[in-house]
């Protein structure tokens, strides 16, 4: 680590991808999402739209956030508060859907 | 300073304690997020015709608030790359940017709001209502957080202190961008 590093305490260890590459995949995939909900089957076009939205969401983690550079502890902090979220919705599920559903199921 | 660009991961203590900090900070927004989304996605489930409700929302003003946040970590992303690089002034450029990207996002929202409010969809019309102004408030008022951490960082950056706040911003920038990348399909697309 450089002297410059070790006095802002800041070592750079990932890479830096090509940005623009990556807003432009980005943009053009929200121009998808956009054309998509002309699409005539509505269930078909709000699966595919929710789908591009994961993958807009991990390309930021990916590569603006290096995620992919990161060692895997850091990636498990994340799935932590996912496990936590199910954790959520468990707990309001009963709430929200009619107990008789969930016994109907 | 040279960036060591790699595509191994490093082991987890050369990760610096404040990006670890950031994460968890993440996760725990992940949790306060989600769990709405959680809530209004069983709500939605249980009530399909809430999505008449949702076609009174601006799609295209959502589109637009989507491109200025993507715009926005872009610039913010640069930001860090220009800090590693010692290039001040690129920080401070690029930070300044990515706060007008914030400024721009409220401005569209408040003129979603107006929108809205005039023709009665208040947060006491549905529960869908209540549900899409605590939503899009929460994430406002984080994008206000963010506004201002950068602004703050910024400030220091430019006379090179403390570089590394820097990407400590902009991972909570990028946080805030990947939210609304969910709730614009939630809110405005699925009607």
């Amino acid at each position: 680590m450089s002297d410059h590093q070790q006095q802002n305490g800041h070592e750079d260890y990932h890479g830096h991808p090509n940005y623009f590459v990556i807003w432009a995949v980005l943009v053009v995939i929200l121009g998808i999402s956009l054309g998509l909900g002309y699409l005539g089957n509505h269930t078909l076009a709000v699966t595919l739209i929710f789908a591009l939205a994961f993958v807009k969401a991990f390309l930021v983690l990916a590569n603006f956030m290096h995620l992919r550079w990161e060692p895997k502890a850091v990636t498990a902090i994340i799935i932590f508060s996912m496990i936590v979220l199910g954790y959520v919705f468990l707990g309001v599920y009963p709430d929200i859907v009619p107990i008789e559903r969930i016994i109907a199921q | 300073m040279s960036s060591v660009a790699t595509n191994q991961k490093v082991e987890f203590g050369r990760v610096p304690l404040g990006r670890i900090a950031m994460w968890w900070v993440i996760a725990s927004e992940v949790v306060i997020f989600g769990g709405l989304i959680t809530c209004y996605l069983l709500y939605r489930i249980r009530y399909p015709e809430w999505g008449h409700e949702a076609a009174h929302t601006n799609t295209w003003l959502g589109a637009l608030n989507t491109f200025v946040l993507l715009t926005s970590s872009f610039t913010i992303v640069l930001a860090h790359a220009a800090s590693t690089k010692g290039e001040l002034k690129k920080v401070w450029l690029y930070s300044l940017c990515t706060i007008l990207g914030g400024f721009i996002f409220l401005g569209v929202k408040a003129v979603e709001y107006t929108t809205e409010i005039h023709h009665g969809f208040t947060i006491t019309k549905s529960v869908f209502w209540s549900f899409y102004y605590v939503m899009t408030g929460l994430h406002a008022s984080h994008v206000i957080a963010g506004m201002t951490a950068i602004f703050v960082v910024a400030l220091k950056a430019r006379k090179g202190e403390h570089l590394h706040r820097v990407e400590m911003a902009g991972l909570y920038w990028h946080f805030v961008d990947v939210v609304w990348i969910f709730l614009f399909p939630l809110l405005y697309i699925a009607k």
